[in-house]
Order: structure tokens, then sequence, then C-alpha cells
């Protein structure tokens, strides 16, 4: 089964055209994808078309992938480049007023969330699953954490509530976001 | 609690800022130069955003949504709503306007 196939072994198939595997390789890495395009962007709708130019351009480029490095390194470098041409789109793009309608044709939708039932229930999983990560934060990183993205306090805002110099702050949401990196991680967040 | 130690690259630092767009505008072009050639640091940082990004995902399912609780209070409140006290109308009694030049006097 392809679900039991490591990346690299699901690469090698896809470069002999098994496009399943490469399917494969999609599924186990977009929500992970568009997270990091999240975190590069800022914005859902351009952290989407961003995963999506990502998966295409590895695709066109995976009989390149010579097994140097892994599978998602290689998936989050072209994920970078793709953040980064966005970027220059949109600081063109608010230059010149022009829109940038290019490759429309070329898109195949990924999206992190489709809605079938099996996919409903691994949300709600999910959402309990970051639920007790968060609750089980010791207190000092779990209001940071909430400050930033509940109350979308700016990292001054924070300092100045808590009484707390700017890089305990940062350092404080950094440790957070790492701790809840390994508990998310420790449990197996899709239904296989 | 003590300040942790970032990631060995010099760039650690700004990991956190730069996923909140809180860095300024050199620097996160210096980070983002940085990312195309430290695979370690992109992980990381790719690592820290799927962390991040569901703590946004489940604040957008579960709290988004809900409205925001409106408040009633059980009693009007204001000075002119508060009926007078044996307190108030003996002062006013005593100290009206006319009271006033009488003490004095």
């Amino acid at each position: 089964m392809l679900t039991d196939l490591t990346d690299e072994k699901l690469v090698e198939l896809a470069v002999s055209r098994n496009s399943e595997a490469f399917g494969e390789i999609v599924k186990r890495w977009e929500r992970k994808i568009f997270a990091l395009c999240f975190g590069m962007l800022g914005r859902e709708d351009d952290a989407r078309d961003a995963a999506q130019e990502t998966f295409i351009a590895a695709y066109r480029s995976i009989a390149n992938f010579r097994g140097e490095a892994k599978v998602s390194s290689w998936l989050h470098r072209i994920a970078v480049n793709q953040c980064l041409t966005t970027k220059r789109r949109a600081k063109t793009r608010s230059e010149d007023f022009l829109g940038d309608e290019a490759g429309e044709e070329d898109r195949v939708f990924v999206a992190p969330a489709h809605r079938s039932p099996a996919n409903t229930m691994e949300a709600a999983e999910r959402l309990t699953l970051v639920r007790q990560a968060v609750s089980s934060l010791p207190v000092d990183l779990r209001q940071v954490i909430v400050m930033k993205e509940f109350e979308e306090m700016t990292f001054q805002e924070i300092s100045e509530t808590l009484e707390l110099p700017l890089s305990t702050v940062k350092s404080r949401l950094y440790t957070a976001l790492r701790q809840l990196r390994m508990k998310l991680e420790r449990v197996p967040l899709e239904i296989s | 609690m003590n300040d942790v130690t970032f990631t060995e690259c010099e760039f650690g630092a700004d990991m956190v800022p730069y996923m909140y767009a809180e860095l300024p505008a050199k620097k996160s072009a210096a980070f983002e130069a940085h990312l195309l050639l430290c695979s370690a640091c992109t992980d990381e940082f790719a690592s820290l955003s799927n962390a991040r990004y569901e703590v946004y995902d489940w604040k957008k399912l579960e709290f988004d949504g809900l409205a925001t609780p409106t408040f009633e209070a059980p009693f009007e409140s204001g000075p002119e709503h508060i009926a007078p006290t044996w307190v108030d109308k003996m002062r006013e009694a005593f100290w009206g306007s006319w009271a006033v030049p009488g003490i004095a006097f």
C-alpha cells in the first residue's frame, strides 16, 4: 500500500510516472506545506495558491530529486521559493495595479480541509488534540500563545502587558511553538 | 524562566517575528535570503509554522463562529436613576440655597 511507503520510495515511483504515488506525497504533505506558506505569507488564500504552485513545481521537477536531502526538505525549499515569488508578484501588482492571472489553467485544487465525513471526523480529532496540547503547556507559555493567536496582540503589546522584556516574549513564543510541535508530532494527526 | 537558546544559526531569533510579520523590512529580506541557503532553518521554520497553524486553525474553527456575548445590567445605572435616601433629603432640607446664607450669618 502506498501509505506504507517512505517518502523517498514514493518519489521513486512518481519518477516512473506513477501518479498515485505523487498523489500520496501531496496528501501526506499538503497541510504542512500549506502551513509553511501561511507562515511566510500570512493569508490563507495566498498560502493556498502558493501550496498548489509548490506541488505543481515539485511534480515538474521530481525527476531532478537526487535524494541528498529529505523529501520534506526538498518540498520546503520549493515552497519557500514559491512564497517569495508570490511576495514579489504582490509587490509588483501593488506598484503596477495589474492583475496576474497566468497559470490558472495549470492549477489543481489542493485544499487542507476537504469536507468528507472522514475528514470532518479527522478535523474534530485534530481540534481535540490541539486543545489538549495548548492546555498542557506551562502557563507562562500558554499565555503568550493565547495573547498572540487569540488576542492578536503585537509582541510589544504582550511585553508591556506582561511587563517582560521583548526578547523574553519572543523566546517564550518560540518555546511554546516547539513544545506544541513535539506534542502534536507525538500523536499522529492523520487517520490512516 | 530563562530565555531559550534559539537554533545555532544567527537567524534563529528572527523566525518567530518573521512568522508574525513583525520583522523590519531589511531583516525580513535578509531572513528570506537565508532561508534559500539554509535547509536547517527552513525545516525549523516549517515545523514552527505547522504548530502555529494548528493553533490558528483551532481558534478559527472553534471560536471565531461564536457570537460575542452581550451583557445587560440588571438595573438602570447613573446618579439620576438612584432614588434619594433620607440622608439626601435631609441634606437638601438643611443645605438648600436658603440655608447657606443663614448658616453663614
